[in-house]
C-alpha cells in the first residue's frame, strides 16, 4: 500500500498543500489590503517667491518660477536624497546625480526623478504635495 | 559556538523587546542607550552575538565544503537549510532596520524599490516582508517571530539539538559580555555623510552602483543560494564547479566588501586611508564606548525632561539643558549640540561624552564635521576651501615673483604648496597669518588681532553676558555660568570682524573708516585727538572716511557672499574673485535687475533669514557675475539698499552727468577719480637675520631666524593711476607702491650670487575711501605722483612764443638699482616695458598716454577746470584743440 493514492501519508500531504496554499492566499489578501489601505500623504509647504531648493522627507521642492516638485526617491534605489552640491542633486547611496528638473546626469540611475503632482493657493500661498 | 551564540542573541533579543517601541525605533534606541545602562548592554550583546552568528555559520558552511567529503543530508533537508542561510541574512537585515537611524531608513527605502521591483510578484514580496514603508510592525514581527522560528527549526533539523554546552554557553556569555560592555552597537544620525548599509551588504552596495537595473542583484543572491544547494550534490564534477563557483563569488564580494567599507567616501567618492577626515567618513563599528551607569533619580529625569532632537535624544542637552544665546537657526533645542561639536551623544558619562568633541566648530580643519555636514552647510564649506581668505594664491605668488622664485605674479597657488624657499620662509615669517585656515584655538570674541577661524571669523558673535561669563570663567575655572551662556553664530558679520586681517596690507578695514597707518610709536604720540592706536601698537592717523561708512553702511552692505566665501573658483587675486562694483549700483539708464523668482537658492536663503518674505523685490544683480544684491531692491524708478545690520534704507542714487556723459574720460574705473586717498609705502629692505626670534605663521610656532623688514615712509595720497589691460579692453585704475623694495638673498642662503634683488612694482588698489565728489582736473593732469613719477615739481614752461615744455624735477633721490626716484613707477617721459606691477596687467602710462595727459595738463596750467573751454573740451578735446587760439601753446608736435 506504500506511495498508493489511499495512504495516510498521500492525505496528509494533499490536505497540508491545501491549506498552505489557503494560507498564501489569505496573506495574498492581507497584504494586498494593506497596500490598498495605504494612505495618501500630503505634505504642506509655505512658499515664497525666492528661488530655493527645500528637501522634505518625500519630495524636493525646486522654487523657480513655475516650482517642479520632485520625488526624493532616487530612481536607482529609492535612497533620499537630500543633498545639493555645485547645483546637482547627490545621492549618497550610489552616487548619482540629477540636475534640478530631476534629470539623470550620472549613474547608476538612468531615469529622471519622479515628477509631483501639487497645488497652490494663492491666498494662503501654501503649497500642498501629494504623495 | 554558533548555537550558544543563537541562544544569547535570542536570550538578549527578548529582553530588548521591553523598551524598543515600534512606533518610536529610534528614539526609543536613543533612550535606551542614556539612561538604560542593562538594556545598552543587553543591545550590544545581541548586535555582537548576531555578527558573530552569521561569521560563524559562514565558517561552519565553508568547513562542510573544505572538507570535499560527501555531505549526507537529504535534498530536502539541504533545501531548507540553503534558504536558512537567507533567513539568517533577512534576520540580520531587519534588525539593522529595525533601529530606523538615517542608514536604517535609507536600506529600507532601498530594499522596498528593490523587491517592487521584480516582476509580477515585487509588490507582495515586499509587503509580505517589510508591511508598508510608514510602519516598521511586520519588520519587527519578522524579526523576532518568522525569522527567528524558521532558524530555530533549520537549527533543530540540522543539528538535532538546539541546546549549546553549558561551559561554552558560559565562555561566549563572558566574552559577549565584555565585548558589549566596551564596543557599542552602531547608531547614526543624518549629519553623517556617508550612508553605507550593513557590513555584510557593503559589497552589494558596490555591485548595486554598477547595476542600472538593480533587480539583477537578486539573481545573483539567489545564484548564491542555488549553488550552496548544489553543491554537495551532482557529479563529482558538477560539485567540483559549484564549490569553485562559490569560492570564486566569495572572495570577489569580500574584495568588493573591503572596498566599500574602507575606501568609500561621502557621495560615493573614492577616499585613500590617511586622507583628511579618514576615519570620520569610513565609520567605523567599532565604537569604543563602555555602558555607562547612572544616577537613577536625576539622570532619568534630566534625560527625560530635554527636547527631542531629530527624533531621538542626545546626552548632552541632559546636562546642558540651561544655555542661552543662539542665533534662532542654531538652537540646540532643534538641533542639539552634537550637530557642531561633535562627541558622543548617547552616553551621560562626562568623559565619554567629551571624547573627541570639537571645542571650537567652525575652524576649516573640522569644518567639514561641524558646519559642513550634508545637512547644513557642506556647498558652503566646500567653496571657502577654494577663496582667496584661504588660498591667499596672489600673496604666495606676487611674493615668490618678487623673490625671483617664479615668472607669474598671477600663478594660482595655495598655502598648502608653501615650501622652505626664500619667499616661502618670507610668507611664514610676516605675511601668512591671516587666512581663514587659521586655526582658532580659544574661546573668545572676534577682537582686531584675531586671525582666521574659518566660519568663525566672520559668524561669531559674544553677547556682552558671554564674554563676561568667559571672562570670569577665566579668573575662576569653577565660575559655571560660563557654561550657560553660548555666542552666537549668525549672519551678524560687522566690520570688526573684517578688521583684523583688512586693517594689514592694503589696509582697506582702516581706509574705509578713515584711518591711515603711521610709521610713529605709541610714545611719540603727542595728541590723541586724531591719532587712534589699534591693538598691537599700531598708530593711525584720520585722514577721511569712505562716503559709505559715513552713511554708516558696512562692509556686507556691498560684498556678498559669494566674494566673501569663494564662489567654487580659484583665482589668482582679490579682484577677480570680488564681483560688485560701483555700477552696480550707481548705475546709468537701466538697472540690471532680477525676477522675484530667480535669486539662487543660497541668496534667497540669506535674504529671507535677514528680511523675512522678501518676495516680490526686484533685486539688482551684478554686472559681473550675474549675482542679486539681496539687500537691494527697485521699485518706481528708484534702487534702495538695506543695511545688512542697520536695516537702515539707502535710496542709491544715479552718477553724475560728468560721469556718464564726459566721452573723454570713458574708460575710467570709478575709483580712480573718486578715491579720496590711498596709503603708500616706499623703500623698503627685506632681510634675513639668522638670529632674529622669528615665528612661523602657518604652523604657529616660534622660531630663532626671520625675515625682517625695515619700512621707509607711510604716506596718506591721491593714489597714483595705471593702465590695465584685458584683451582690447584698457581700464584706468588707481594704483599704489605695491614693492618698491630690495631683499638681501645672501642673508638667507649664502650661496645665492644674485644676492641683493631690487623690485619696483606698483599694485592696483580698491583704496576703500570713496568721497562723492571727484578728484581735480590738476590732480591727474598736473600730477607727477598721479602719473607715476612720484613725488616732485612738474611743471609747464613756455620756451618761445611756439613752444612750451613740461619739466619734472623729483624729490627723491635716484634710485642706484635702476635710476628712477625713489617713490616713481615709470620715468618722466619715459616708457617702462616688463612686469611692471604685481599683476602681469597692470602697466604704468605709456609715452604716448602721458604726452596725451600732460596735453591737457598744459591746458589746465591756463584754463580753470571750470572754465566753459576745459568742460567743451570733455565732449570733444580735438575740435577744442583745432578752434585753440594763437595764445595756447602746447607742449607736444600733434
Ligand atoms: S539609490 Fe540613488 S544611486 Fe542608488
Amino acid at each position: 500500500m506504500k506511495n498508493s493514492k489511499n495512504s495516510r501519508r498521500y492525505f496528509l500531504k494533499t490536505v497540508g498543500a491545501f491549506a498552505g496554499a489557503a494560507y498564501l492566499g489569505l496573506w495574498g489578501i492581507m497584504t494586498g489590503t494593506l497596500q490598498k489601505n495605504k494612505r495618501k500623504k500630503t505634505v504642506t509647504i509655505p512658499m515664497n517667491d525666492n528661488r530655493a531648493v527645500l528637501f522634505r522627507e518625500d519630495c524636493i521642492v525646486i522654487n523657480t518660477e513655475q516650482p517642479v516638485v520632485l520625488s526624493s526617491y532616487c530612481t536607482h534605489l529609492g535612497c533620499r536624497i537630500k543633498t545639493f552640491e555645485d547645483g546637482k542633486l547627490v545621492c549618497p547611496c550610489h552616487g548619482s546625480m540629477f540636475d534640478l528638473k530631476g534629470n539623470p546626469l550620472k549613474g547608476p540611475a538612468i531615469k529622471p526623478l519622479e515628477k509631483l503632482e501639487y497645488s497652490i493657493n494663492k491666498e494662503t500661498n501654501v503649497m500642498t504635495i501629494n504623495i | 559556538m554558533s548555537l550558544a551564540l543563537f541562544l544569547i542573541c535570542l536570550l538578549s533579543g527578548i529582553l530588548l523587546a521591553i523598551p524598543y517601541d515600534v512606533n518610536d525605533p529610534y528614539g526609543s534606541i536613543s533612550l535606551l542607550m542614556l539612561i538604560n545602562p542593562a538594556g545598552s548592554l543587553f543591545r550590544n550583546i545581541h548586535y555582537w552575538s548576531a555578527n558573530l552568528f552569521l561569521v560563524f555559520i559562514l565558517i561552519h558552511i565553508w568547513d562542510h565544503f573544505s572538507r570535499n567529503n560527501k555531505i549526507n543530508i537529504s535534498k530536502a533537508v539541504w533545501f531548507r537549510l540553503s534558504i536558512g542561510v537567507l533567513v539568517i541574512f533577512l534576520a540580520m537585515l531587519t534588525g539593522f532596520l529595525l533601529k530606523a537611524d538615517a542608514d536604517s531608513l535609507q536600506a529600507r527605502r532601498i530594499l522596498d524599490k528593490l523587491i517592487n521591483g521584480i516582476p509580477l510578484i515585487g509588490s507582495f514580496f515586499s509587503t509580505s516582508l517589510f508591511g508598508t514603508s510608514d510602519s516598521l510592525q511586520v519588520v519587527y514581527v519578522h524579526h523576532i517571530a518568522t525569522f527567528t522560528i524558521f532558524i530555530v527549526i533549520i537549527i533543530l533539523e540540522h543539528n538535532k539539538t538546539f541546546w549549546p554546552g553549558l561551559k561554552e554557553t558560559i565562555i561566549v556569555a563572558l566574552g559577549l559580555i565584555l565585548i558589549g560592555y566596551f564596543f557599542r552597537a552602531p547608531l547614526h544620525d543624518s549629519f553623517y555623510p556617508v550612508i553605507k548599509g550593513p557590513w555584510y551588504f557593503v559589497g552589494l552596495q558596490e555591485i548595486l552602483h554598477w547595476l542600472t537595473t538593480p533587480q539583477l542583484s537578486i539573481l545573483l543572491i539567489l545564484l548564491f543560494v542555488l549553488l550552496i544547494f548544489f553543491a554537495p550534490f551532482g557529479s563529482s564534477k558538477s560539485q567540483f564547479i559549484a564549490r569553485r563557483s562559490l569560492l570564486v563569488l566569495s572572495i570577489a564580494y569580500l574584495i568588493l566588501t573591503i572596498t566599500g567599507y574602507f575606501f568609500r567616501g561621502p557621495n560615493w567618492e573614492w577616499i585613500w586611508p590617511g586622507e583628511k577626515n579618514y576615519s570620520y567618513y569610513v565609520h567605523n563599528p567599532l565604537k569604543i564606548s563602555k555602558v555607562v551607569f547612572i544616577n537613577p533619580q536625576t539622570d532619568i529625569d534630566k534625560t527625560l525632561s530635554s527636547p527631542d532632537v531629530f527624533g531621538r535624544k542626545e546626552g548632552c542637552l541632559a546636562c546642558h539643558g540651561q544655555v542661552n544665546g543662539f542665533s534662532a537657526s542654531h538652537n540646540p533645542e532643534t538641533m542639539g549640540c552634537f550637530s557642531c561639536h561633535g562627541g558622543d551623544p548617547y552616553t551621560l558619562n562626562k568623559k565619554d561624552a567629551h571624547r573627541k568633541m570639537i571645542l571650537i566648530p567652525g575652524n576649516l580643519k573640522d569644518a567639514d564635521k561641524s558646519c559642513g555636514v550634508t545637512a547644513c552647510h557642506a556647498d558652503i564649506v566646500n567653496r571657502v576651501n577654494t577663496g582667496l581668505m584661504t588660498t591667499l594664491s596672489g600673496m604666495i605668488s606676487v611674493d615668490r615673483f618678487v623673490f625671483d622664485e617664479q615668472n607669474d605674479p598671477d600663478a594660482l597657488t595655495t598655502l598648502h604648496h608653501l615650501g622652505n624657499s626664500a619667499a616661502d620662509e618670507h610668507l611664514k615669517n610676516l605675511c601668512v597669518r591671516c587666512h581663514l585656515g587659521n586655526e582658532k584655538t580659544a574661546p573668545g570674541p572676534v577682537s582686531e588681532t584675531s586671525r582666521g577661524g574659518g566660519c568663525l571669523a566672520c559668524h561669531l558673535n559674544y553677547s556682552d553676558r558671554a564674554e563676561n561669563a568667559l571672562k570670569s570663567f577665566l579668573n575662576n575655572p569653577d565660575d559655571t555660568t560660563y557654561f550657560s551662556f553660548h555666542p552666537s553664530i549668525d549672519l551678524n558679520v560687522t566690520n570688526d570682524h573684517c578688521f583684523g586681517c583688512h586693517s594689514r596690507s592694503g589696509r582697506i578695514a582702516t581706509n574705509y573708516e578713515g584711518w591711515h597707518e603711521t610709521t610713529l610709536t605709541v610714545d611719540e604720540l603727542k595728541e590723541n585727538k586724531n591719532y587712534r592706536i589699534v591693538e598691537g601698537n599700531r598708530v593711525f592717523r584720520f585722514v577721511k572716511a569712505d562716503v559709505h561708512h559715513r552713511l554708516g553702511m558696512e562692509c556686507i552692505d556691498c560684498h556678498n557672499s559669494y566674494e566673501l566665501m569663494g564662489d567654487g573658483n580659484f583665482y589668482a587675486h582679490k579682484e577677480e574673485q570680488v564681483n560688485i562694483q560701483c555700477s552696480d549700483c550707481h548705475f546709468d539708464n537701466q538697472p540690471r535687475l532680477l525676477e522675484p523668482h530667480q535669486p539662487d537658492n543660497e541668496s534667497a536663503i540669506i535674504a529671507s533669514l535677514r528680511f523675512g518674505n522678501t518676495s516680490g523685490k526686484k533685486y539688482l544683480v551684478t554686472q559681473k557675475k550675474n549675482r542679486p544684491l539681496i539687500n537691494t531692491w527697485y521699485e518706481h524708478d528708484t534702487a534702495f539698499l538695506i543695511g545688512k545690520n542697520s536695516k537702515k534704507i539707502f535710496p542709491m542714487k544715479q552718477p553724475a552727468k560728468a560721469c556718464t556723459q564726459d566721452s573723454a574720460h570713458k574708460n575710467l574705473n570709478c575709483s580712480s577719480c573718486h578715491a579720496g586717498w590711498a596709503p603708500s609705502c616706499i623703500g623698503c629692505h627685506t632681510e634675513y637675520d639668522r638670529n632674529e626670534p622669528g615665528y612661523n605663521m602657518l604652523a604657529n610656532r616660534e622660531q630663532t631666524g626671520s625675515w625682517v623688514e625695515y619700512t621707509g615712509e607711510y604716506n596718506a595720497q591721491l593714489p597714483a593711476l595705471g593702465v590695465r589691460e584685458e584683451g582690447d579692453k584698457k581700464t584706468i585704475i588707481p594704483v599704489i607702491p605695491g614693492m618698491i623694495l630690495t631683499i638681501d638673498l645672501q642673508s638667507f642662503d649664502k650661496r645665492s650670487h644674485d644676492s641683493l634683488i631690487f623690485k619696483r612694482l606698483f599694485a592696483p588698489v580698491a583704496p576703500h575711501t570713496t568721497q562723492s565728489e571727484g578728484r581735480s582736473c590738476k590732480s591727474c593732469h598736473n600730477n607727477p605722483v598721479a602719473l607715476g613719477f612720484g613725488k616732485g615739481i612738474l611743471d609747464y614752461i613756455i620756451i618761445h612764443d611756439t613752444a612750451g615744455k613740461w619739466i619734472f624735477q623729483p624729490e627723491y633721490q635716484d634710485n642706484i638699482h635702476d635710476g628712477l626716484p625713489e617713490d616713481s613707477w615709470t620715468g618722466f617721459l619715459e616708457e617702462r616695458t616688463g612686469i611692471t606691477s604685481t599683476r602681469t596687467n597692470v602697466r604704468p602710462f605709456s609715452v604716448e598716454e602721458q604726452k596725451k595727459i600732460l596735453t591737457v595738463g598744459a591746458c589746465l596750467s591756463c584754463h580753470d577746470e571750470d572754465s566753459k573751454i576745459m568742460k567743451e573740451s570733455l565732449l570733444d578735446f580735438n575740435k577744442v584743440l583745432s578752434a585753440k587760439s594763437k595764445n595756447c601753446i602746447l607742449p607736444f608736435r600733434r
